[in-house]
């Protein structure tokens, strides 16, 4: 099969997993038991109130017909208007979220492959020594840690006695680069803006290296374990028969075969790290995702929820299709 | 002489316990020679092909005994200077074509690699010879960019091949080289064998539980049992009379092409635990000459005009 | 039960080295904590959610813990708040294996076009990030012990069932299950007899490891004060109380909390981790 057939069926196949999850959307949001429009305005309101709110959201509809208007707005990208704050545009207001948790996430995600390649070579190198099992404690401890927790001890070390880094928000105040993708780091650079980039990379160190650390474990075990069966490969023992040093066989060989199965583990890490991000957003008053859907959450803004929640689950199809294509493009057996 | 391997022993050591998976080999080997060992498998002659590089997996540790190349004893070398003499001067190939090959390195590559290992030459000039090399193991120079999945089994082989000899090596140690391969090509692999011994004049250990192939390719044959060198004698002489009951035995087993409808003969009996091997000589279960001294005592490493022989029927 | 005796346990222990401590050391914590959750009116010296002294108060023999923003002793918080997140913990533990458990097995067992249908839905679920999953079925149920028991369920479901499946699978084409059948075992007794004991020792290694992502996403839920509803003690939104407290020094209402919730994921991590080796070496043998 070729890479575009290949591409093109996981397109294809891509489109059910967005059903389902949507689907599940819908039925969380309307079929589980509790009335949005009750819980907005509460119990106390007129009936004749809540009956007008239903109305409008098209509430009173049969279920069926309220499930195929959810599918036909979403496909034409309509995500509604919020039931609050003057009926602004759902999905305009997650687009000025989410390139900060964008940025955190990456951010967290280079922390965590960063961290979890280190800890998973020396353990998968050293397998069955103490170094292989202080490692292995290393994982399980650190997913353990509580982000919340985490982030703020972080924020006392280095923000308040150390007074090294900033504690929260994305950027100074004033520093704000001029908006192309939302992501300040790549704005700053597009703008030529030492100082904008200084402040917001300040301001990111903290919650990517929080997430980070928290999610590096998984990445320990699977490099670990990974590598372990690559350099038990005859391969490898071909190439020490060719006379090759161990810093080639390692990085040359071991490394780039090891890692192959760990990227089509990369869609689900993703995943974790969005959940990871809504606590580390709230911990760190990180302005993305997290905290507008949880901030939301208090005001009961029914279609804002709705909406983002719709977007993570776009986002995290679009990711896995994103991951497996790449595992195609980098794994020759897979392209030729 | 190029090689001596003297009084060689590997032990492997295990959770269930230590196992000696060679013991007290020695052999010589000359220019330009080509030497079979056979064996079943868990004789310990894979293990033997691996100790001469010096490259014996853990848990296993060369214990006892020296294996010199050139008069420079290999079992004390470091790992640097170990690395100079592997692929260089001695190369090996391996049994499974399919799996000895690094799947995500196109097969040109793999031979520029080992090439630069050694020599320092520009990469130019690396590639040059690596696609002189495929094209001297019968390998289409636009194959240099295929990876290995791309190539059929007898090809792989020729790539390990053509890695093989790209430093003209005085020895390549092949174990199993063609096991995996259908008959056609194991034929022609054998071939290539034999031309580049004949061209580059270099040095073979041919490492295969098929007796019969070693006896058309090799000048020598070693008889390997429960890591015991049993025999160890001209192949002329090993086909026209063997001395050792368990080498009679393989050479029975050999099906012969003339007679058709042959009923495939094979030994009774299995290889012994080595965890735990029977006391006195290893094969006595098997063996059709067996005496009450056999099932005592270890029998002693005799030469029997001008052959080796380690079996209590030649006397003490 | 005669042979599993203390001794044969520790010798078990023993031989597992490293991981034998590990599940030892997470037995332990696991322990403490139920004895904290059963024995809470005893253990407490205040009522958990009546104001007892200043607020913030720093660790004293009157407050062996301190005090949180309030005034409350944070020391039987923390015990009765163990009391919250077991109770949610078992029951969300206990909803989704009923749910994920028997699909799994069922959708291993027949296979077909169920199995495919089925584990495209909860591959799509288990995909999903579990902890925003949690917060959207929690927003819409409102709070309250057992809503946030469902919302914890809703997210494990997929990691029991795929678990289950895929063990059922395996052991579908293994000879024993063949020859069950060859003999006229009807398929419910296959699936009691020869499948449900192999898929019981995975279970538990799921079981303890699930468990210690389910607590992690409790207090997560529990931090963004989606889970109970305000005066009951809880880990995650007591230590959220005490967030604004913390950088001016003031540690103690969110530490003790904080490192509860860590020793109580880390507990079941370790039991998993632990088990996986101890038992799996049983089963070599």
């Amino acid at each position: 099969m070729s890479l575009r057939a290949y591409v093109i069926t996981r397109i294809f196949l891509t489109i059910p997993m967005i059903l389902i999850l949507l689907t599940l959307v819908f039925l969380v949001m309307r079929v589980l038991p509790g009335n949005p429009v009750i819980a907005m305005v509460g119990m106390k309101a007129s009936p004749k109130y809540i009956k007008q709110l239903e109305h409008q959201l098209g509430l009173d509809k049969p279920l069926w017909l309220q499930y195929v208007d959810y599918l036909v707005d979403l496909m034409r990208g309509d995500f509604g208007r919020s039931m609050i704050w003057g009926k602004r545009i759902v999905i305009q207001e997650i687009m000025d979220h989410f390139p900060a948790t964008l940025e955190l996430t990456i951010g967290g995600f280079l922390v965590s492959v960063l961290l979890g390649l280190l800890t998973g070579m020396i353990a998968g190198i050293r397998s069955g020594g103490k170094l292989d099992a202080s490692m292995r404690i290393y994982s399980i401890v650190v997913y353990s840690l509580f982000i919340p927790l985490l982030g703020m001890m972080l924020q006392l070390v280095f923000g308040v006695w150390l007074r090294a880094l900033p504690v929260g928000g994305r950027i100074d105040p004033g520093l704000e680069p001029p908006t192309v993708t939302g992501l300040y780091i790549v704005d700053s650079i597009l703008a030529m803006r030492l100082d904008s980039l200084l402040s917001a990379l300040a301001h990111l160190a903290l919650p990517s290296f929080t997430l980070g650390l928290v999610l590096s474990g998984i990445y320990t075990r699977l490099v670990r374990s990974s590598l372990m069966e690559v350099l038990g490969q005859d391969f490898i023992r071909a190439c020490r028969a060719r006379g090759l040093s161990g810093r080639i066989i390692l990085f040359r060989h071991a490394l780039k075969n090891a890692l192959i199965p760990i990227l089509t583990m990369m869609g689900l890490q993703f995943a974790l790290l969005l959940a990871g991000a809504v606590l580390t957003e709230t911990t760190f008053s990180w302005p993305g995702m997290g905290t507008f859907l949880v901030e939301r959450i208090t005001y009961r803004d029914f279609t804002t929820i709705q909406g983002s929640i719709v977007f993570y689950a776009l986002f995290v199809a679009l990711i896995s299709l994103v991951v497996d294509i790449v595992y195609a493009y980098v794994d020759p057996r897979i392209r030729y | 002489m190029l090689l001596e391997v003297e009084d060689l022993h590997v032990h492997y050591y295990t959770k269930r316990g230590v196992v000696k998976a060679v013991e007290g080999v020695s052999f010589n080997l000359d220019r330009s020679e080509v030497m079979g060992i056979v064996g079943e498998s868990g004789s310990g002659k894979s293990t033997l092909g691996l100790a001469i590089m010096n490259l014996v997996p853990s848990p296993g540790k060369i214990v006892k005994g020296s294996v010199k190349l050139d008069g420079k004893d290999l079992t004390k070398m470091s790992e640097k200077e170990l690395k100079e003499i592997r692929g260089k001067e001695i190369a090996m190939v391996f049994q499974d074509p399919m799996t000895s090959l690094d799947p995500l390195m196109r097969i040109g590559d793999h031979i520029v690699e080992a090439i630069m290992a050694h020599e320092k030459i520009s990469k130019e000039e690396a590639k040059k010879r690596a696609l002189e090399l495929l094209d001297e193991v019968g390998i289409s120079k636009d194959r240099f960019n295929d990876y290995p999945h791309q190539l059929s089994g007898g090809m792989r082989q020729r790539v390990m091949i053509a890695m093989a000899v790209s430093l003209n090596p005085k020895l390549i140690i092949a174990d199993e080289p063609t096991t995996a391969l259908d008959v056609i090509v194991q034929d022609q692999i054998m071939d290539l064998f034999s031309r580049l011994r004949k061209e580059f004049g270099i040095a073979i250990i041919l490492i295969s539980h098929d007796l019969a192939l070693e006896l058309e390719v090799a000048d020598k044959i070693a008889v390997m049992y429960a890591s015991w060198l049993m025999e160890l004698s001209n192949a002329s002489d090993i086909a026209r009379e063997p001395l050792h009951p368990y080498t009679k035995e393989l050479l029975k087993a050999i099906p012969n092409v003339e007679l058709e409808d042959q009923e495939l003969l094979s030994i009774p009996g299995s290889p012994p635990d080595l965890h735990e091997p029977p006391p006195g000589c290893r094969f006595n279960p098997r063996c059709l000459n067996k005496m009450p001294i056999c099932e005592e005592k270890e029998p002693p490493a005799k030469i029997v005009s001008g052959r080796f022989v380690k079996c209590w029927l030649y006397g003490r | 039960m005669r042979t599993f005796g203390f001794s044969r346990f520790s010798c078990m222990v023993k031989d597992a080295g490293l991981d034998g401590y590990m599940m030892v050391f997470g037995l332990i914590i696991i322990l403490i904590t139920l004895i904290m959750a059963a024995f809470a009116e005893f253990i407490a010296p205040y009522n958990p959610v009546k104001i007892v002294g200043m607020p913030v108060v720093p660790p004293s023999p009157k407050f062996p813990w301190g005090t949180d923003t309030i005034g409350r002793d944070v020391f039987s918080r923390v015990v009765y708040g163990s009391r919250t997140i077991l109770i949610v913990i078992l029951m969300s533990t206990a909803l989704s294996m009923s749910i994920g458990i028997p699909l799994g097995l069922i959708s291993g067992y027949i296979g077909g076009k169920l199995d495919r249908t089925f584990s495209l839905i909860m591959d799509s679920i288990y995909a999903f990030p579990g902890l925003i999953l949690a917060i959207a079925v929690a927003a819409m149920l409102g709070p309250g012990i057992y809503n946030t028991s469902i919302s914890l369920a809703v997210v494990y479901i997929p990691t029991y069932f795929r678990m289950v499946r895929g063990q059922v699978l395996s052991l579908r084409e293994q000879l024993f299950v063949e020859a069950a059948r060859a003999l006229g075992a009807t398929d419910w007794r296959i699936l009691r007899r020869y499948i449900f004991p192999s898929v019981f020792f995975i279970i538990a290694v799921v079981f303890s490891l699930n468990v210690a992502d389910a607590i992690l996403t409790e207090a997560g839920l529990s931090f963004l004060g989606l889970s109970v509803p305000s005066p009951t003690p809880d880990w995650g939104f007591d230590l959220k109380n005490g967030q604004r407290y913390f950088l001016s020094g003031k540690w103690w209402p969110v530490m003790f909390p904080g490192i509860m919730i860590i020793l109580l994921a880390l507990g079941f991590g370790l039991l998993g981790e632990g088990l996986n080796k101890v038992l799996g070496q049983k089963e070599v043998r």
